[in-house]
């Protein structure tokens, strides 16, 4: 069956200039959270820390987005079967659209949505669970530079609107995924 | 008056063009609207607000009560902009506000002569009767004769745009203070803000001849910018006033990115709104010179002493031929020097202090400028424009020399409204004859005239305080900060003023004390003193001063003023930013949007949810025929929805069985692997919360599902059970809402086009109603198949991954289309659960009960849940309280009403008497009539009665038949094929 996204057919190039740029990009993710008193237990299999910050080996990348809850980018159930017993699963590699944004005023365009400090110093290996135009959403640095932002798939239409909206004045142009 | 030849801080090989009233006029970049027609000898600017009496320029910033304007024209016609923080652009429309028929020939200035009548309280001791003439007598006429300009009417074509910033220090203002604590904390590295209103940088060092460092003050603070400007670490925001104060170290800021221009350039918005997180903070935002009440003080010509300096220093406009100065201050004596160096010709020096610096005196009067020591000027000569003062010196009689400008130092209030927004009560100050700020929150600060330090060397050396590290302070010329308490003077001809903007005079504050508002709020109240847009000011604390003399008080008595934000009027606009008409809210679309558009759906929306109402056919003639079809054809056909909104969470783990039990009503831990269960949850008190199917695909492993609307609220509420009531269970819980595109496949023919999409055998008899299970499409994409039914037909839930969601209803709709597939939309969906009885929304309204609605046998005996001791509240279980029946209509061509209500016939219609009222109708195309559901007394007992269907609202009032509320099927046999 056929992969197509119709909520993410508006996207196109705005305003001239190369100030943002901005692709889907496609991830299996897979939530982990942990079950009762095996946070730990999670944290040794799995290599991953227990904080809001990026962490994992080398093709996987454990977002902590709460508490003994992660979200593993690149990663199937199938891949993390050796978790079951320690943690509950849920496959929402549908259920997130992840925008992969960056140019010379991401952080400006950023700035009008993202309530949370993303100065090169301040914010790192860091994961925000937070909310733009209000719209919930999870922000991380893919590489230096390049911002990550998922957000649940329905809203991909209201998100682009904000994030056209406001790269507008620096140039935003559309990447292929 | 005129322009001077050179000097100012304006580019004079840039020349302007603007109107005003309709008239063309000149001026230069670097202008303000008010130096420009100050320049261009415009000295009537408004009419005041409730006396309309003629007003010019008062100040030369945003303290300013008088120059209100409109600007430009069509939608973007803003009203009531002070003239005097309006950058001067190219092609700038301004009108003035206020006046009836024209500026200068105003008819209700006639009120001026009606003022014995129109003094405080006058609205409310006069409008209080007859109550009924209100809105269509008084407040039309007081609205027209006190109008503060006009909206535009259409809409604002501009977009407005927020955005965050973070950093260790922001100061707010540019003037010697601020500048040096930006530069203290910015050469050490650390991460800046510095924010000013206005268009440069600078603030009082534009407007006077200081020297700091040997040179002069305005290209000192040139330089000073100029450093910040090349820091990687500072963040200069022009033409960006600080607005409010907030908890947690946060903060407001307004950036008006266009307002100088005639529209925005393209893809920019109008203004900006900031909201600012600061680890530390410096209110650095100066003081405004204060009214003395003197009579006439309000004439066009009438001005403070500093902003004379600021029209002469930076703008090089001279406001009049020959000015006199009234003052009680050093400052007033500053301007006198600045304006004789100019080459302006000073009338008199009238000075309430009996002595004063015998220098100065003597420099005077070498150069003509007559001097009054212990004097004051009691009135006015002239009438839309200054033409001289009347001065009363030692008491005497009075002596008149002529003037066309009088600049007027009463001394000066800090700029207090941003250091009191999270309360911090000011204290008085007898060294600066003001409030001052006192106690302040963690990480705020005050700095330079903001809290009464006003000379400049001073507020140097505050500004380098406050920026936390310490840097050499500059060297400053001398800068006097005497003054002398003046706020009335003892004797005086005419209306003597302490708020301009509010026509509030040194009377009013004594009919106040007369009727005792003594209190500054009362005070406040019955006079609206200090209200508006430019919040008093520069007099509110005369007027609370003149209050504390007349009850024999000293000022520092008085509740200091606290202010709320913003600082500064702000449009809506910027308050909504990007949110505002359809964009007002997010809008969530399913995977199968796209395909429903194409079939000619009509949307309606569900909480931020776009779903498919119906789908309308060309030959139909309106939506009930619409419907109809499509509900029929569910019954006797197949037909497909998309339920992909419903909410969905994953439940997992060993205590997930357990955890159900306790927040449904019904039990769920002894249900099978491979089944779904209908299930009811309740809130504490006992009400019903939600409903909908929980299927269980592991041992350790169910899958929830909740009503579109309440997804976020059930989510909510089981984290909170699982978080705070029961963490002991190991139990984790996710949704999955998003993961999932789900459709329903409802009717006769419901199997066999899912038979062909599926690689399993899915007949009754290998997949049972109530049976679910993982599966894999044709083609191998995973999927879910759950056989629940919600229009009571044979029915299935397709779920798929929601990157599959369009192909998977196109596929529905080929694999069905041999047997006549067809989509329906909620409204359809409605149909078939009223002619199946199943409560949903209208019902599930947060006060009915299970048993209310016919669900009181899943309430387990065996177990404890969520709500069931509140739910056995003898209120609660009271057999007359309504519940859940069918209602037909006697005549069967009637149509029904949701709402109606329903008396027994014959008994009187009134509140006492309702026995209950209709949730909802719709035409059921299977009995080819009207059909509801109601919540009746004792409903499910009184099958066969009629009863009247009594709706006002519609007019309507006819006979309708009790009967049960499952109008189709009741056996369920449907179910089961």
């Amino acid at each position: 069956m056929s992969e197509m996204t119709p909520a993410f057919a508006g996207m196109k190039n705005i305003g001239s200039g190369v100030g943002v740029h901005a692709a889907l990009r496609p991830y299996n993710i897979v939530s982990v959270l942990a079950r009762k008193d095996q946070a730990q237990a999670v944290m040794d299999k799995a290599g991953v820390t227990d904080a809001a910050c990026q962490s994992g080996t080398n093709d996987v990348t454990a977002l902590g987005i709460g508490p003994g809850r992660w979200l593993f980018l690149g990663s199937t159930l199938e891949q993390l079967a050796p978790l079951s017993g320690l943690a509950s699963l849920s496959d929402h590699s549908d259920g997130y659209a992840v925008f992969e944004l960056w140019g010379p005023k991401i952080r400006e365009t950023l700035a009008k949505g993202v309530p949370v400090d993303l100065h090169p110093t301040v914010f790192t290996d860091d994961v925000a669970v937070t909310v733009i135009a209000h719209i919930g959403a999870i922000v991380w640095q893919s590489a230096p530079d390049r911002f990550s932002i998922a957000i649940f798939r329905s809203y991909a239409g209201s998100f682009w609107h904000w994030l056209a909206a406001s790269a507008a004045e620096f140039g935003l142009t559309v990447e292929d995924a | 008056m005129s322009r001077l030849a050179k000097g100012g801080l304006i580019d004079r090989s840039r020349l302007l063009r603007f109107s005003f009233d309709a008239r063309i006029y000149g001026g230069f970049a670097g202008d303000t609207l008010a130096s420009a027609l100050l320049a261009s000898d415009v000295t009537l600017l408004g009419r005041s607000f409730k006396y309309h009496r003629p007003r010019g320029l008062f100040t030369a910033g945003s303290d300013e009560p008088n120059a209100l304007v409109e600007l430009r024209r069509g939608a973007r016609r803003e009203p009531n902009t002070k003239a005097t923080t309006v950058e001067l652009f190219d092609g700038l429309e301004a009108e003035s506000q206020n006046r009836f028929p024209a500026l200068k020939f105003d008819l209700l200035s006639v009120n001026n002569l009606l003022s014995p009548f129109l003094t405080a309280g006058f609205y409310y001791k006069s409008f209080m009767w007859p109550a009924s003439w209100w809105e269509k007598l008084y407040e039309p006429a007081i609205r027209r004769a006190a109008g503060l300009g006009r909206a535009s009417g259409p809409a604002d074509p501009d977009s407005y745009e927020k955005a965050h910033a973070f950093c260790d220090l922001l100061v707010a203002g540019s003037g010697p203070a601020g500048l040096m604590a930006s530069l203290a904390a910015a050469r050490s590295g650390a991460r800046v803000i510095l924010c000013d209103e206005d268009f440069v940088f600078g603030g009082r060092l534009l407007s006077e001849n200081y020297i700091i460092d040997g040179q002069r003050g305005a290209d000192w603070a040139g330089e000073v910018v100029e450093e910040l400007r090349g820091l990687a670490n500072v963040t200069l925001l022009s033409r960006t006033a600080l607005l409010s104060v907030y908890d947690g170290n946060s903060y407001a800021a307004l950036e008006r990115v266009s307002d100088h221009l005639a529209a925005p350039v393209l893809h920019q918005p109008r203004q900006r709104l900031w909201k600012i997180v600061a680890k530390r903070t410096v209110i650095a935002t100066g003081s405004h010179e204060r009214i003395i009440a003197f009579g006439g003080n309000d004439r066009p010509g009438v001005m403070q002493a500093s902003a004379i300096r600021t029209y002469v220093n930076r703008y090089a406009a001279v406001p009049g031929d020959n000015v006199g100065i009234f003052t009680a201050t050093g400052d007033g004596w500053r301007t006198a020097i600045d304006l004789i160096g100019a080459g302006v010709k000073i009338a008199a020096v009238v000075d309430l202090r009996p002595y004063v610096n015998a220098r100065l005196i003597a420099a005077a009067e070498a150069v003509g400028v007559r001097v009054f020591l212990n004097a004051e000027v009691v009135g006015v000569l002239g009438g839309a424009r200054l033409r001289g003062i009347e001065i009363s010196t030692d008491g005497r009689n009075a002596l008149t020399v002529n003037c066309d400008v009088l600049g007027v130092s009463g001394g000066f209030n800090p700029a207090l409204g941003l250091s009191s927004h999270l309360g911090s009560r000011p204290v008085w100050s007898d060294k600066a004859v003001a409030f001052v700020p006192d106690q302040l929150p963690p990480g705020l600060d005050v700095a330079g005239a903001a809290r009464g330090v006003f000379s400049l060397a001073a507020g140097l050396a505050d500004g380098v305080r406050a920026g936390g590290k310490s840097i050499a302070v500059p060297s400053a010329s001398e800068d006097s900060d005497e003054l002398a308490p003046l706020w009335r003077t003892r004797r005086r001809r005419g209306k003597a003023f302490v708020d301009l903007q509010n026509d509030v005079t040194d009377k009013d504050i004594e009919l106040a004390a007369q009727e005792g508002f003594n209190n500054s709020e009362h005070l406040k109240r019955y006079t609206t003193l200090g209200m508006a847009t430019d919040q008093g000011k520069t007099g509110a604390l005369v007027g609370q001063a003149i209050m504390a003399a007349l009850t024999g008080r000293s000022p520092s008595t008085l509740s200091p003023p606290i202010a709320r934000p913003p600082s500064v009027p702000v449009a809506i606009g910027a308050y909504a930013g990007l949110h505002r008409g359809a964009d007002f809210r997010p809008t969530r679309l399913t995977a199968g949007h796209a395909w429903a558009q194409e079939r000619g759906a009509v949307f309606t929306e569900t909480g931020q949810w776009l779903r498919a109402q119906w789908f309308a056919q060309p030959s139909e003639k309106d939506w009930l025929e619409s419907v109809s079809r499509e509900a029929a054809h569910v019954r006797r056909g197949v037909g497909v929805c998309d339920v992909s909104t419903l909410g969905k969470i994953d439940i997992q783990g060993p205590d997930a069985g357990a955890f159900l039990d306790r927040v449904y009503i019904n039990t769920f831990s002894t249900l099978a692997v491979g089944k779904a269960r209908y299930g009811v949850m309740l809130r504490e008190d006992g009400f019903v919360m939600d409903d909908g199917t929980t299927s269980r695909f592991a041992p350790d492993h169910y899958f929830m599902t909740t009503t579109t609307a309440n997804a976020g609220k059930v989510m909510q509420h089981l984290e909170f059970c699982h978080q705070a009531l029961w963490p002991e269970l190991d139990v984790q819980m996710i949704s999955v809402t998003e993961q999932w595109s789900q459709y329903a496949v409802a009717g006769p023919r419901a199997r066999d086009g899912m038979q062909k999409l599926v690689d399993r055998d899915i007949s009754n008899e290998a997949f049972p109603f109530l049976a679910v299970a993982d599966l894999t499409l044709v083609g191998g994409t995973r999927a879910r198949l759950l056989r629940i039914s919600f229009s009571g037909e044979l029915a299935y839930e397709l779920a798929v991954p929601a990157r599959c969601g369009d192909a998977a209803i196109r596929a529905l709709m080929a694999a069905g289309a041999e047997f006549g597939i067809a989509p329906y939309g909620t409204e359809a969906l409605g149909v078939l659960r009223i002619e199946k009885g199943h409560a949903a929304g209208n019902e599930l309204n947060g006060q009915t009960t299970a048993r209310d609605l016919g669900l009181g046998k899943m309430m387990s005996s065996k177990k404890d849940y969520i709500g069931r001791v509140l739910a056995a509240r003898p209120a609660l279980v009271d057999p007359q309280r309504p519940a859940l029946a069918g209602v037909k209509p006697v005549d069967r061509n009637k149509r029904l009403r949701g709402g109606a209500h329903f008396f027994v016939p014959g008994m009187k219609v009134c509140p006492e008497n309702v026995e209950g009222h209709m949730t909802s109708i719709c035409f059921s195309p299977t009995l080819g009539h009207w059909i509801g559901l109601g919540l009746l007394k004792r409903g499910p007992q009184r099958i066969g009665e009629k009863l009247r269907a009594f709706d006002p609202m519609h007019g309507e009032d006819f006979a309708v038949e009790v009967c049960s509320p499952v109008f189709v099927d009741p056996e369920g046999a449907r179910l089961h094929v």
